[in-house]
C-alpha cells in the first residue's frame, strides 16, 4: 500500500526522532556530569551516585514518553477497531470508524478502519436486498394464493358452463405461474443468503454464461414460435456468477412473456468504456412511459396495483441485484412496439 | 407399451403424472415411496423411472443409486423442487440422466420423457437412426442409405451428440469443451469450420438438418 516515498520518509523522520532523544539526554548527562565534578570534583562517590539518579530518572521520563505516544497512535484504534469489529460480528453493519489522519496520510491502521468500513458497507448492501425483497414478496404472495383458493373453490361451489370453466382454467395457469416465478425468485435469494458472506468475484466469460441462460428458455422460445436473435462479443468480467444469473433469468423470461407469438427477442453483449453493455430486447406489449419510470421502484413502493401484469417483483430483484453488483439498469420502450432493458456492468473487462 | 415407473410421494401429483402420461400412451405406475418403488423394479421390468428426491423410507437418490447398480440401461429422470447445484450434481452421481424442477409443464416433462427414451434406445442399440442416416456408435461408422459416409471421429462424435439431443442447441465453447482437447489451438471458429463441412457430407441426408442458432450455437431439427 505504502510508496516507496513515504517509507524513506518514515525512516528519516524516525532516525531525526532517535537523534534528538539521544542527543537531548547525552547533553543533558554531559551537563549534570560536568557540574557535579564542578561542585563535587574531589569525593567520586558523590558525582557516581548523581548520575545513576539523572540516568533512573531520565529512563522514567522516557517510558511515562512512551507510554503516552502508545496510548494515543496504537490502544487507542485497536480499542476502536475491535469495538467495531465486534459490533459487525453481532451483526450490526452500521457501523463506521472513523479514520485518525486525513486522507494520503494513512497510517496501518487507518487502512484496516477503512477496509472494515467498506466491508460493513458491502454487508448491509446484502442483507438489505435480502430483507426487503424477502418481506415484499411474502405479501405479494398472497394474492396469487387468494386468486387459487377463490377460484378453485368456485368451481367447486358453482356449477359452471363450459366456458366460464375455461376461463376459470386460464386464470388457475396464468396464477399459478406467477407464483412460481415469486416462489424461484425467492428461493434463489435464499439460497444466496445461505452462503453467508458474498463469495469473491470470479472471472466469467459473459458471452457464455448469456448464450446458456438464453439456451434455458429455448424450450419456451419455441414453444412461442418467437425468433431469437443474438450478438455476443466475447467478453470477460470480473463479477458474482450466482447475482447475474437472476438478473438474465429475469430479464430473458419477461421478454419471453410479454411478447405476443412470432415476436422477435435479441440478446446483445458489447463492450463499451470499459463496461459490459448487455440489451435484452423484445417486440412485446411494451411499456407506457408513467409505467418504464416507477419499473424498478415496486421494490420501495410495495406497489400491488400492477401486480396483474405479473412480472413478480422479478423487475425490482433485478434492480437491487445489480446495484449490489455495481451497475446500472436502463430501459427504453415504445408501447405496443417493444422494449430494451440495457444492463451495464462495470468490474473490470478483461 | 412403454412401462414407466413413477416414485412420487405426494398422491395428487403421482396421479396427474400418471395421467399425463397415461394419456400420452404410455403405462404409468405409481409407488408413494423410494422402498415401494425399489421393490417394484425388482418385481417387475420397467423402460424409465421417474422420481422424486424428498420422499419417504428412501429418498431419490438412495433410489436412483439401488436402480442404477442393478440396470446400467433404463433411464432415470428426477422430478423435484431442490433446483441448486449440488442436489443436481448428487443426482447425476448417482446415475440419472435428466432433471425436471418443480413446477413443470405438462408438455416440457412429456418432452424430457420421450428425448430420454429415445437416448435410452441410442444408448441400448448402439445404434442411431435418423431418416436415411444410420450411426453405429462402436464401429463409428455411418451409412447413407447404406452407402457408407466418410467422417472423421471428431465429426462422427459432433454429429452423434447432435442428433441425441435432436431440437438442443450446444454453444460453441460446450462442443469445444466436449469434443477438442484443453490445449488444442481451436477456438469458436473452429467448430464453425467443422459444422460447414459436416453439412456438406451430410447434404444427401433427409432425416435431419443442422441448423445454426445466430450468435448462439448448433442444433439438429429432425425432419
Amino acid at each position: 500500500m505504502k510508496t516507496r516515498r513515504s517509507k524513506v520518509l518514515m525512516l528519516v523522520t524516525g532516525y531525526v526522532i532517535f537523534f534528538v532523544t539521544i542527543a537531548a539526554l547525552i547533553a543533558f548527562s554531559v551537563y549534570v556530569y560536568v557540574a557535579a565534578e564542578r561542585q563535587y570534583g574531589d569525593d567520586k562517590g558523590i558525582v557516581f551516585a548523581l548520575m545513576l539518579v539523572t540516568v533512573l530518572f531520565l529512563a522514567l521520563v522516557c517510558t511515562v514518553i512512551d507510554g503516552i505516544r502508545r496510548k494515543v497512535t496504537v490502544d487507542r484504534p485497536v480499542e476502536n477497531i475491535s469495538d467495531a469489529t465486534a459490533r459487525i460480528a453481532s451483526g450490526d453493519f452500521s457501523v463506521r470508524i472513523r479514520t485518525f489522519h486525513p486522507y494520503g496520510r494513512y497510517d496501518e491502521f487507518d487502512c484496516i478502519a477503512d477496509n472494515i468500513n467498506t466491508m460493513a458497507a458491502e454487508l448491509s448492501k446484502t442483507k438489505v436486498l435480502h430483507t426487503d425483497f424477502v418481506s415484499n414478496v411474502s405479501h405479494e404472495l398472497k394474492t396469487p394464493l387468494a386468486i387459487i383458493q377463490n377460484c378453485s373453490q368456485a368451481i367447486k361451489d358453482g356449477n359452471p358452463d363450459e366456458e366460464t370453466l375455461n376461463k376459470y382454467a386460464d386464470v388457475l395457469v396464468a396464477t399459478s405461474k406467477r407464483l412460481t416465478a415469486l416462489v424461484t425468485n425467492i428461493l434463489k435469494l435464499n439460497r444466496l443468503e445461505n452462503q453467508q458472506i458474498r463469495t469473491e468475484p470470479k472471472s466469467i466469460r459473459l458471452n457464455e454464461m448469456l448464450a446458456e441462460s438464453v439456451l434455458a428458455f429455448e424450450d419456451a422460445i419455441e414453444a412461442k414460435g418467437l425468433e431469437l436473435y443474438c450478438d455476443l462479443d466475447e467478453l470477460v468480467i470480473q463479477s458474482d456468477p450466482d447475482y447475474l444469473e437472476i438478473v438474465w433469468s429475469n430479464l430473458i423470461s419477461n421478454a419471453i412473456k410479454f411478447t405476443e407469438p412470432n415476436g422477435k427477442i435479441s440478446v446483445s453483449l458489447k463492450e463499451e468504456g470499459g463496461e459490459a453493455v448487455v440489451k435484452v430486447s423484445d417486440t412485446g406489449i411494451g411499456i407506457s412511459a408513467e409505467t418504464g419510470r416507477h419499473i424498478f421502484d415496486k421494490f420501495y413502493q410495495g406497489d400491488t396495483s400492477h401486480a396483474q401484469e405479473g412480472n413478480g417483483l422479478g423487475l425490482a430483484l433485478v434492480k437491487k441485484v445489480i446495484d449490489v453488483l455495481g451497475g446500472e439498469i436502463s430501459v427504453e420502450s415504445q408501447l405496443g412496439k417493444g422494449s430494451t432493458f440495457i444492463v451495464r456492468l462495470r468490474g473490470k473487462v478483461a | 407399451m412403454v412401462k414407466i415407473l413413477v416414485a412420487e410421494d405426494d398422491k395428487a401429483l403421482n396421479e396427474l403424472v400418471c395421467s399425463m402420461l397415461t394419456a400420452d400412451g404410455f403405462e404409468a405406475v405409481p409407488c408413494y415411496d423410494g422402498a415401494a418403488a425399489l421393490r417394484a423394479t425388482e418385481e417387475q421390468s420397467f423402460d424409465m423411472l421417474i422420481s422424486d428426491i424428498m420422499m419417504p423410507e428412501m429418498d431419490g437418490f438412495a433410489l436412483a443409486e439401488r436402480v442404477r447398480r442393478a440396470d446400467s440401461h433404463i433411464p432415470i429422470l428426477f422430478m423435484t423442487a431442490l433446483d441448486d447445484k449440488l442436489s443436481k450434481q448428487r443426482g447425476f452421481n448417482a446415475g440419472i440422466d435428466d432433471y425436471v424442477v418443480k413446477p413443470f409443464d405438462a408438455d416440457i416433462l412429456i418432452l424430457r420423457v420421450r428425448a430420454l427414451l429415445r437416448r435410452a434406445n441410442i444408448e441400448q442399440s448402439r445404434e442411431l437412426v435418423a431418416g436415411n442416416l444410420r450411426m453405429n456408435k462402436d464401429e463409428h461408422t455411418a451409412y447413407v442409405d447404406g452407402e457408407e459416409l466418410p467422417l472423421t471421429v471428431r465429426e462422427f462424435d459432433l454429429l452423434f451428440k447432435l442428433l441425441s439431443y435432436p431440437k438442443r442447441t450446444f454453444t460453441r465453447t460446450q462442443l469445444m469443451d466436449e469434443f477438442w482437447d484443453y490445449d488444442s489451438s481451436a477456438t469458436s471458429r473452429t467448430v464453425d469450420v467443422y459444422m460447414s463441412k459436416l453439412r456438406e457430407k451430410t447434404a444427401t441426408c433427409d432425416g435431419f438438418e443442422i441448423v445454426t442458432v445466430h450468435g448462439l450455437g448448433y442444433k439438429a431439427v429432425l425432419k
